[in-house]
């Protein structure tokens, strides 16, 4: 269910059937779940957020930012901007000026000193996984752009570059495990009992952990595959398969990784109800897709709480900028660690 | 049910500083609500029964510091309360020394409940007695009481800025209540007491310690001292406001080198305060008390606010740019002033709050401060104040980033989904 927020420039400007894909914002907006970008070649994105007044899923043009329900933060502001001027945006973009955004102390100075640590690791692991890269190629004749896309893949998803070698895929997985693998994992674990801790609505609570499940486990199997592709580096010279899939999934990583941070919140949630639409609104604007053949997602009429099941004591916008900058600086150390 | 009264004379006894943090306070100062004057215990049998004199703290403070094997770890963290020149850290153990303050009061109360759990000597208690000018044997009878405090401290206590109403565990409520209850009278007071001026749910708490008092022998004596607990709890919130504007009056805002760490009315207790009006508003006995204290609160956080306010415009912040430690703090600083705002503008109104907010916004948006870059400047005055509109100076800035991409009017091309870094793939 997409409610639509008119805006002066008729958003879609092409008739491309192209069905975007879903880029996750990592956001600081005190909003229930979390806000994503659905790109499309050659056309501005739009943002998707949770809608704020009822179910489903809000679209708005990147430029309407001041009807969305909830005030942006000045991070978001600046993110969003940077976003609305590329071109073509790839989930690498989004966590490039993600690091940049932060490192320039839009979201404190904790998230900056942490941003500043991740951005200068990642030239070296970079440098690092372009040899990797070429070392592993070497003598096999493949399609011109595999290379490329490997090196790219396998910096996002965080593999470590000693781990890049023929035949290490169950190194890679296993001993050095990538840490958003590992941290996918647990949650992967912990996501039934930690939500069902949380006491909400029966129903909601077993979608959630439906949905999640399943999306958990196919980002784990995107890593099993290509850690699978180190294996016998031999079989890419007949790889010739079109990459959406798996960039489908990429895009969403940084979603899920918040997802699994936020199973991590529950005990210290100042309201179970609100804490379970949280998570339910983050993974319906995870799941959501306007595909016409997609299935219609069972978190489309999951309702939001209104604010007077909230504690009265407790400012809502603070407490959410305050621990989505917390969430920040956990998926910062997890960009640190990769490095 | 008498009321620890305040007298003149301990009125008088604070000092112009305000509160500060030392092994002195962190131990007793969440005791507030059961320590009252020496002089006022000895008159009333009533008092006596359910407080702990004041003179008594100072020989106990020393009994429970004396060969403190942590005691330079807490001295250290006492020191560096302020979290203005904390250790380089590991920002991924840093819960150690998130809030240094909290953790050396938990070690404190720890020891406290550690010493006095053994028998104290009686030439100590002999010591005791001649320092406090109480009777050996009324410290002896206090002394089970306090030790359950602060074994107890856990659901006592709670950090100053949790203002997440607590649910305490139905179970472990009832254990630690039934043990305060076969210790006596004194026991069971200060627990009643303790649990309802911190930020426990109410709900939860008075219904657990009413089944608690309907298995005692004499049951009704027992719920009889619940009902009184909270009577008494709005009568000591008021009393202690009353103070606390009172001290406040008295008090000049002078530059100072750093915001204060301790305030008098913390956040939580301020939330306490609030959900036991909102819990007068249900049950309508309490509805005198309530409005009383609402009215004494109103004016003690609004004091309080614009002296803090007033004190902030006046610190000497560095011209360079801000150490992390410092910055770190003072975001930590904007936001116990946006929590300050919303729990005083539920006493009163907001309109009292929005000029001081606004002075400081105008204050940290000034040129003068050249420590802040321009993003900090923002963020700050995005945490002290919730507007809707983006300020003047970000908008300048969104100005100078790459003007956005309008999309090409119906460009037909073969539908492809690869993403650039796949493009030459095609």
């Amino acid at each position: 269910m997409e409610t639509l927020i008119v805006d002066p420039i008729p958003m879609r400007q092409t008739l491309s059937l192209s069905t975007g894909i879903t880029i996750f914002l990592p956001t600081t907006s005190p909003l229930c779940g979390g806000m994503a970008l659905r790109v499309y070649p050659e056309e501005q994105p739009q943002l998707l957020v949770p809608n704020p007044f009822g179910t489903g899923v809000m679209v708005a043009g990147v430029e309407g930012q001041d009807s969305l329900g909830f005030t942006l933060t000045a991070f978001d502001r600046v993110l969003i901007r940077q976003m609305a001027s590329f071109r073509t945006l790839t989930p690498q973009d989004v966590r490039e000026r993600f690091l940049d955004t932060a490192a320039k102390g839009f979201a404190g100075r904790e998230t900056q000193k942490l941003a500043r640590i991740a951005t200068n690791g990642r030239t070296v692991r970079r440098a690092a996984i372009h040899r990797k890269v070429s070392e592993l190629l070497t003598g096999i004749h493949l399609h011109p752009g595999l290379s490329a896309y490997l090196e790219n893949i396998f910096f996002h998803l965080g593999f470590a570059p000693e781990c890049i070698r023929a035949g290490r895929g169950a190194f890679a997985l296993n001993e050095r495990t990538p840490p958003r693998l590992s941290i996918i994992r647990n949650a992967l674990r912990g996501l039934a009992p930690s939500l069902n801790s949380l006491e909400g609505n029966a129903l909601t609570t077993e979608r959630v952990i439906a949905v999640a499940t399943e999306a958990l486990r196919r980002i784990e199997a995107l890593y099993g595959a290509h850690a699978g592709l180190l294996n016998d580096p031999a079989r890419l010279a007949h790889f010739n398969v079109s990459y959406e899939g798996a960039i489908r999934e990429v895009a969403t990583l940084d979603g899920w990784v918040r997802f699994a941070l936020m199973l991590e919140e529950i005990p210290r949630a100042p309201c179970a109800v609100h804490m379970l639409a949280d998570l339910a609104s983050l993974v319906q604007i995870l799941s959501h897709s306007n595909h016409a053949s997609a299935v219609r997602s069972p978190l489309a009429n999951v309702s939001r709480p209104s604010l007077s099941s909230w504690p009265h004591e407790v400012d809502r916008g603070l407490y959410i900028e305050e621990r989505n900058e917390r969430l920040i600086h956990m998926s910062l150390l997890y960009d640190i660690k990769e490095n | 049910m008498a009321l620890p009264a305040l007298s003149e004379a301990r009125r008088d006894q604070f000092s112009a500083e305000g509160p500060v943090a030392t092994s002195f306070t962190l131990l007793f100062r969440p005791l507030w609500p059961i320590i009252v004057p020496s002089t006022e215990w000895m008159k009333s049998s009533e008092l006596s029964v359910r407080s702990i004199p004041d003179t008594l703290l100072e020989p106990l403070r020393i009994w429970i510091m004396n060969c403190f094997p942590q005691a330079r770890l807490v001295a250290k963290l006492i020191e560096l309360g302020d979290g203005l020149h904390l250790p380089e850290r590991d920002p991924l153990d840093e819960t150690e020394w998130a809030d240094p303050l909290w953790r050396a009061s938990q070690m404190l109360w720890e020891r406290a409940a550690d010493v006095l759990s053994r028998p104290i000597p009686s030439a100590v208690l002999e010591e005791m007695s001649e320092t406090s000018g109480l009777r050996t044997a009324s410290i002896e009878a206090l002394l089970p009481a306090i030790q359950l405090v602060f074994a107890g401290a856990r659901h006592f206590f709670q950090p100053r800025k949790a203002v997440v109403p607590v649910i305490p565990d139905r179970e472990d409520l009832a254990l630690l209540l039934k043990e305060a209850a076969d210790r006596g009278v004194t026991a069971w007071c200060f627990a009643l007491t303790l649990l309802m001026t911190s930020r426990n749910e109410i709900d939860v708490v008075l219904p657990t310690a009413r089944a608690v008092a309907h298995i005692q022998p004499d049951a009704r004596m027992w719920l009889e001292l619940c009902d009184q607990a909270v009577t008494g709890v709005y009568q000591l919130f008021n009393a202690r406001c009353d103070r606390i504007s009172r001290e406040i009056a008295r008090i000049r805002p002078v530059e100072r080198s750093d915001r204060r760490v301790l305030l008098w009315l913390e956040a939580n207790e301020q939330a306490t305060i609030h959900a036991l009006i909102r819990f007068a508003g249900r049950c309508s006995i309490y509805g005198a008390a309530a409005a009383a204290l609402m009215e004494s609160v109103a004016k003690a956080a609004k004091a309080q606010f614009a002296l803090l306010v007033q004190e902030d415009l006046l610190i000497g912040w560095p011209v360079t740019t801000w150490p992390d430690s410092l910055m770190i703090s003072f975001e930590v600083g904007n936001r116990r002033f946006r929590q300050l705002v919303a729990l005083g503008g539920s006493f009163s109104r907001f309109a009292d709050y929005r000029g001081g907010i606004d002075q400081l916004v105008t204050h940290y948006m000034d040129d003068r401060i050249t420590g802040l870059s321009f993003a900090e400047k923002i963020h700050a005055c995005e945490m002290l104040q919730a507007s809707h509109k983006p300020s003047p100076m970000l908008l300048n800035y969104l100005q100078l980033l790459p003007s956005p991409v309008q999309g090409k009017i119906f460009v037909r091309k073969s539908v492809s989904l690869t993403m650039p870094w796949s493009a030459s793939a095609r």
